[in-house]
């Protein structure tokens, strides 16, 4: 048979071939891209800007951060070229984008990402690259658990805890309920928040339901809640999946239950889709709440956003934050600037105090960051977004 | 002799060339490009295992990112139990544990077809994804990731051992083409009935075409969680199985190179949208169009190709083609046909070849057959006629075994079948044609009759085996043929299995006079060369009386008359019920 | 285990309308229309972007649901044009290729942020077992039975009807007769269209409203088809009802919970592979 002698050739040749040669490429010295100092500095980010579920507003107001950077004259007289890429909330687009970022172009540090997949893909290879990572919007639990990923925003699990909290020890609820759509390696870190917060209050959740699915229909659910005689319910649906809630709830005509939900739909077209079909339904903001206009610590971002023409939102706040928190290490550096000087600077960075956050940003060496742990709680009445709690809610138990 | 060292040759050059280009593409492109050409081959072992499943047997197949998410789950397992040898180990292990699922989706396919099929592969796909998404991947949850051993840590070693996986699979899938196995699983897609009547079991054939298919597919999820070292259960998304069955329509996966420019498309369209700014959600909508495109061609991009550079190659040497490979036409049997003939596997016994008592068949309340007998003895070539609804038909699968509710006994050189399926009857002895065109077109002529043969045969049987029948060269492909000539070489193929008996079912239907009488004239020399019986079935009386030594004759499902062609054809009542009005006129 | 049955029937009118649907279409145009759902879709988010630019509802639902037979046309132009001798096989790898297009031409199209999609239905009927019925639900019902029956009637008592199945069984004798086969499938392809666009502008607003979503009602929708072999109005009918049912019930039931959406694969499975239990072999004979 001709095509078992072709095979033998093949083989034998790839074993030949393998076996000689193509040392370890170090992913760090290869492209380590704009070293020294000229030329711009690279900064990357992965997001999530087609596909199922987008969050395009962080990468922009970064971007708008950098842009006025470089109108001010850049970092010690360099540019910032920042380096937007989608993964279409593909695993296999987010591992292209994140080789193409680092070994093709070279990008000294990413921030501003956010997408669903990047962290849970890609930490291995951060890590591996020697590259670290602000991550404006950190949504799987692998952003909070690398050693090369520090996110800055809270993440729905500390926004879990956080809502279980308010809801026993604030509103003083007795029969707290959780309803969670566990998308993706979520169920753990998801029954971690639970755990945390049974054992800084010592309750159990009366009904621990994680079988919500994206596409289902919520009114199943919410009646569940309404016969287990559940008074305050977290949730942890995206943006068409709380409104759904929302409106099932209407629909049933069920009353006497707080309704908390995560930050993902804290934002203004959420409230304009249910106007007040939401009446009374809490969201967590991890940010000072976007929606206060008159809020000093906003003023700048707020500036910005208009100035560059990017919608207001919780998105924008972390893109906001990450892009400067890593121009404010960047000017910190003394030297050149490369991968390993940015990478160095974060591990030895001392925490950074934001008006936009209730905890100070951190980095350095740990295995796992998660420096964000407080929120605002904000409710929707009539159509609008109001801010419950004007001091922030801190987290004081931890998580993991 | 010669032209197979120059194939040899020819096909060590090109695959010392393909390993060099790897190669050549490992050490010399840039970092990011290697990471690329790596997803796409990974890509292009999982189209090769749609090309098997939906390529090859026909059937659809939307829960191929299902298989893979299993090998990559067991991967992920195999490297948190630290279990020795690493991804050398970890990717056949991953394959076989895909393998069972395979199988599981295999028997409803052994009922549902189509559509059906597709909704049950589709649910499948959507429920692994639940279950998935319910429970991580193992190791994510404490950051484990999985590893790559030594020699596979750089991407560019790595992308290497992907290159040699894909070889692999294609070069194994190439020598499964060439075996009867790799010919059922084609000619399961023309007729599950013919395959079936070859001898070869149906759902083995599935089954065995979903495994395989699973297998692939389970290595590419190993690939995969090594060159990712995490995987999530997002990677294998259902809608990522739906999209990867439109790029192995489109590219034609059921060819290795197919595969390869389905994973390379994947890959490059992906990376030109990403430059030119546009949505990736484009990349759907291409694969979509291209998809539709080669469903209206009938033909994917590599059949496209290889049609393409064949007729390129054929132009070229077309005297030399034409004058080396004569087609064998000779009149009567070749010089050493009896000398075979006297040695066949068939019937030693000196009772009938096939014999049929009380043969019954009915469809509710009305009766096909009626308490039917025949016999066809050794060595000799019987006919069956009768007009049109005399139940012939339903005589012939009855006794093939198409219908398992009939009554009665059949025995097979003294061996009764009557409960058996189809191809346990089939090898047991018993061979039929089809009236329907349902030869498998997309093999070539000796592919077909090594199909049909299921034993070893030369070139020199199929050479004898066409010889005075039908005038076709063993290399073309049965698409090429007219659906007459496909026809006869249905009774060739039947026929060089030696079998005790031969069922023909109207063999002659769209020949001419001549090639009728022919076919007649060969078919009496068919005891001589093979030492097989011949049922034949037929309207054309011409034909009965020049091949059958005997003949039976049915109407209303029973046998009204019985004995040498010349005298039956005389009696009155037999006139009446064949030739019915035309002779009362 | 009452208040889920009760709070399933939503569900369980959209399954059997859409299972209808694509029974009807089996039918009469041989194909097995995967997109339906997603046609529906465009209906929708035509609508959806009317009413943010200002249309007054019923205008805006009007244009969406023709929005939603052309979307439909488009599809059956396809399949009529390039494959209307193909296999089920063929036209199954076509429909698939299509519902992939579709969803992504959506995306590109109307984005992925949520729209405001009024409810056009969201008054309360009465409250079983402590369950408000919406209007919703009740109007979905009913129009899964009106499509139901008035596809049978059209089927069967008028001379449209006559042709209909006459081109869907023989359809080249049909073209002899002087019938425009091609015209009539498109006819049915647009009408299935803006049938599914109006199902789907019920449903919406009450279920997670994203593009994939809702184009994914096509898997129960094709189970309750199937539980009426693809040829049973009333199979299917029944069919979509009870999986809306069964999928309410389960969602209450604290037992099955974790691997609550397999179950309604593993029992189409079982009926599918009992429908089809006598199916050995591929061709008839």
């Amino acid at each position: 048979m001709t095509a078992s002698k072709a095979a033998v050739a093949l083989l034998a040749a790839i074993a030949l071939t393998s076996g000689c040669g193509l040392s370890e490429d170090s992913p760090a010295a290869s492209a380590s891209g704009s070293s020294g100092d000229s030329g711009t500095i690279k900064i990357g980010s992965v997001n999530a800007l087609s596909g199922p579920v987008t969050f395009p507003d962080s990468s922009s107001a970064a971007k708008a951060v950098f842009d006025r950077v470089n109108a001010q004259g850049g970092i010690n007289g360099r540019e910032i070229e920042y380096i937007v890429t989608d993964d279409k909330g593909d695993p296999a687009a987010a591992a292209q984008a994140a080789r193409d970022l680092v070994t093709n172009q070279g990008v000294v540090a990413l921030a501003g990402s956010a997408s669903l997949v990047d962290c849970a893909v890609n930490a291995p290879f951060y890590t591996q690259s020697g590259i670290v990572s602000v991550q404006g919007t950190g949504v799987d639990p692998t952003c909070f658990s690398s050693a090369a990923i520090s996110p800055v925003n809270a993440g729905p699990y500390l926004n879990t805890a956080i809502n279980l909290y308010y809801a026993s020890e604030v509103l003083k609820r007795d029969k707290v309920c959780s309803f969670l759509a566990i998308l993706g390696n979520t169920n753990d870190a998801y029954g971690q928040a639970i755990a945390s917060w049974t054992k800084l209050t010592g309750k159990t959740p009366v009904v621990d339901d994680r079988t919500v699915k994206p596409d289902s229909d919520p009114t199943p659910f919410v009646l569940r809640a309404k016969k287990e005689g559940c008074q305050a319910v977290l949730y942890n649906g995206t943006e068409p999946m709380a409104i759904a809630w929302m409106k099932a709830v209407k629909q049933q005509n069920i009353t006497g239950i707080d309704w908390l939900m995560t930050t993902a739909p804290y934002t203004d077209a959420v409230a304009k889709a249910l106007g007040t079909d939401g009446d009374g339904m809490y969201a967590n903001a991890e940010f000072e709440p976007f929606t206060q206009a008159d809020s000093s610590a906003l003023a700048d971002w707020r500036s910005l956003m208009t100035e560059k023409n990017v919608p207001l939102t919780s998105f924008g706040q972390g893109g906001y934050l990450a892009a400067t928190h890593l121009v404010d290490t960047l000017r910190s550096i003394q030297g050149p600037i490369t991968r390993e000087s940015v990478a160095k600077a974060f591990k030895e960075l001392k925490p950074i105090e934001s008006p936009l956050t209730g905890t100070p940003y951190e980095f350095g060496d740990a295995a796992g960051h998660m420096s964000n742990k407080a929120g605002k709680i904000v409710q929707l009445e009539g159509g609008q977004w109001r801010v419950v709690t004007p001091d922030w809610v801190r987290y004081p138990g931890t998580l993991g | 002799m010669r032209r197979a060292r120059t194939d040899l040759v020819r096909t060590g050059v090109v695959g010392v060339f393909l390993a060099g280009l790897c190669y050549g593409l490992a050490a010399g492109l840039p970092a990011y490009w290697v990471f690329l050409a790596m997803s796409a081959v990974i890509s292009g072992v999982l189209l090769q295992s749609l090309g098997v499943v939906a390529g090859h047997a026909g059937m659809v197949s939307l829960c191929q990112m299902a298989f893979a998410a299993i090998g990559a789950w067991t991967t992920a397992q195999l490297h948190v139990w630290g279990v020795p040898g690493g991804l050398y180990v970890w990717a056949p292990l991953a394959g076989l544990a895909a393998v069972p699922l395979g199988l599981l989706i295999g028997l409803p396919a052994l009922r549902l077809r189509g559509v059906h099929l597709a909704i049950v592969t589709l649910g499948f796909a959507a429920t692994v994804d639940v279950v998935l998404a319910a429970t991580s991947f193992p190791g994510t949850d404490h950051g484990i990731t999985v590893t790559r051993p030594a020699g596979l840590t750089s991407d560019r070693q790595y992308f290497l051992f992907c290159c040699a996986v894909f070889a692999i699979v294609g070069i194994a899938l190439k020598l499964v083409r060439g075996t009867r196995l790799g010919a059922s699983w084609r000619a399961l897609r023309e007729s599950e009935r013919a395959t079936a009547a070859a001898g070869t079991s149906v759902p083995g054939a599935k089954l065995s075409a979903f495994a395989v298919s699973a297998f692939v597919a389970g290595l590419s999820g190993a690939l995969l969680a090594g060159q990712l070292a995490m995987v999530v259960s997002k990677n294998f998304d259902p809608g990522q199985s739906l999209v990867m069955y439109a790029v192995a329509i489109m590219v034609g996966a059921h060819h290795p190179e197919g595969a390869l420019i389905g994973g390379a498309l994947g890959v490059a369209v992906a990376e030109m949208l990403r430059r030119f700014g546009v949505p990736q959600q484009w990349s759907n909508v291409i694969f979509a169009v291209g998809a539709v495109q080669a469903l209206t061609q009938g033909a994917g991009m590599s059949d496209a190709i290889r049609g393409l550079l064949h007729g390129v190659a054929r132009g070229r040497r077309a005297h030399p083609a034409t004058a080396g490979t004569p087609v064998p036409v000779a009149a009567g049997a070749p010089a050493e046909a009896p000398a075979d003939a006297a040695a066949p596997a068939g019937p030693e016994t000196t009772g009938g070849a096939l014999e049929v008592t009380g043969l019954t068949v009915r469809y509710g309340r009305v009766t096909a057959v009626d308490a039917v007998g025949l016999t066809v003895p050794a060595g000799t070539v019987v006919g069956l006629v009768g007009p049109n609804g005399a139940g012939k038909s339903s005589l012939v699968d009855a006794v093939s075994g198409f219908l398992p509710g009939s009554a009665g006994t059949i025995t097979v050189s003294g061996g009764r079948v009557d409960g058996l399926p189809v191809h346990r009857r089939a090898r047991a002895g018993l061979r039929r044609t089809f009236q329907q065109d349902r030869v498998p077109t997309g093999l070539t002529v000796r592919e077909y009759l090594r199909f049909a043969a299921r034993r070893p045969v030369s070139d020199a049987d199929i050479a004898e085996a066409l010889a005075g029948l039908v005038e076709v060269g063993p290399e073309g492909p049965i698409s090429a043929l007219d659906v007459g000539t496909r026809r006869l070489l249905e009774v060739a193929g039947a026929l060089l299995a030696r079998p005790a008996v031969a069922v023909l079912d109207e063999p002659a239907a769209g020949l001419g006079h001549a090639e009728s009488a022919r076919l007649g004239e060969w078919l009496a020399s068919v005891p001589a060369r093979y030492g097989s019986a011949v049922l034949l079935i037929e309207h054309d009386l011409d034909l009965v009386r020049r091949a059958c030594t005997r003949v039976t004759v049915l109407d209303f499902g029973r046998v009204i008359a019985e004995g040498p062609p010349a005298e039956v054809f005389t009696r009155a009542h037999v006139l009446r019920a064949y030739l019915g009005e035309e002779m009362a006129a | 285990m009452l208040q889920g049955v009760v709070s399933g029937l939503a569900g369980g009118g959209t399954f059997a309308a859409l299972g209808l649907l694509l029974t009807v279409m089996y039918r009469l145009t041989a194909t097995v229309n995967l997109a339906i759902a997603a046609t529906g879709v465009v209906g929708v988010y035509v609508m959806a972007l009317l009413v943010q630019a200002g249309w007054p509802y019923g205008v805006a639902a009007l244009a969406g649901i023709v929005a939603g037979a052309l979307a439909s046309v488009c599809c059956g132009l396809i399949m009529t044009r390039w494959f209307a001798t193909g296999g089920p096989q063929i036209r199954t790898a076509v429909s698939i290729a299509q519902l992939i297009g579709l969803i992504a031409l959506a995306y590109i199209c109307f984005g992925d942020e949520p729209r405001v999609l009024p409810n056009p239905a969201d008054g309360r009927v009465a409250t079983v077992a402590g369950v408000t019925i919406t209007m919703g639900s009740v109007i979905l019902i009913a129009l899964a039975v009106l499509i139901g029956t008035g596809i049978h009637v059209l089927l069967t008592r008028t001379s449209l009807g006559l042709r209909l199945r006459a081109m869907a069984e023989r359809p080249i004798t049909t073209e002899l007769l002087g019938i425009g086969t091609r015209a009539l499938t498109v006819t049915v392809w647009g009408l299935s269209g803006a049938l599914a666009s109006i199902v789907l502008l019920l449903v919406a607003p009450v279920r997670s409203s994203d593009i994939l979503s809702l184009s994914m009602l096509i898997v129960p929708a094709c189970a309750a088809a199937l539980v009426g072999g693809l040829r049973l109005l009333s199979g299917a009918l029944l069919g979509g009802l009870g999986l809306g049912l069964l999928e309410g019930a389960l969602a209450g039931s604290a037992t099955v919970q974790q691997y609550r959406d397999v179950v309604p694969f593993v029992v189409i499975l079982f009926i599918l592979v009992w429908n089809q239990r006598g199916e050995v072999w591929d061709a008839a004979r």
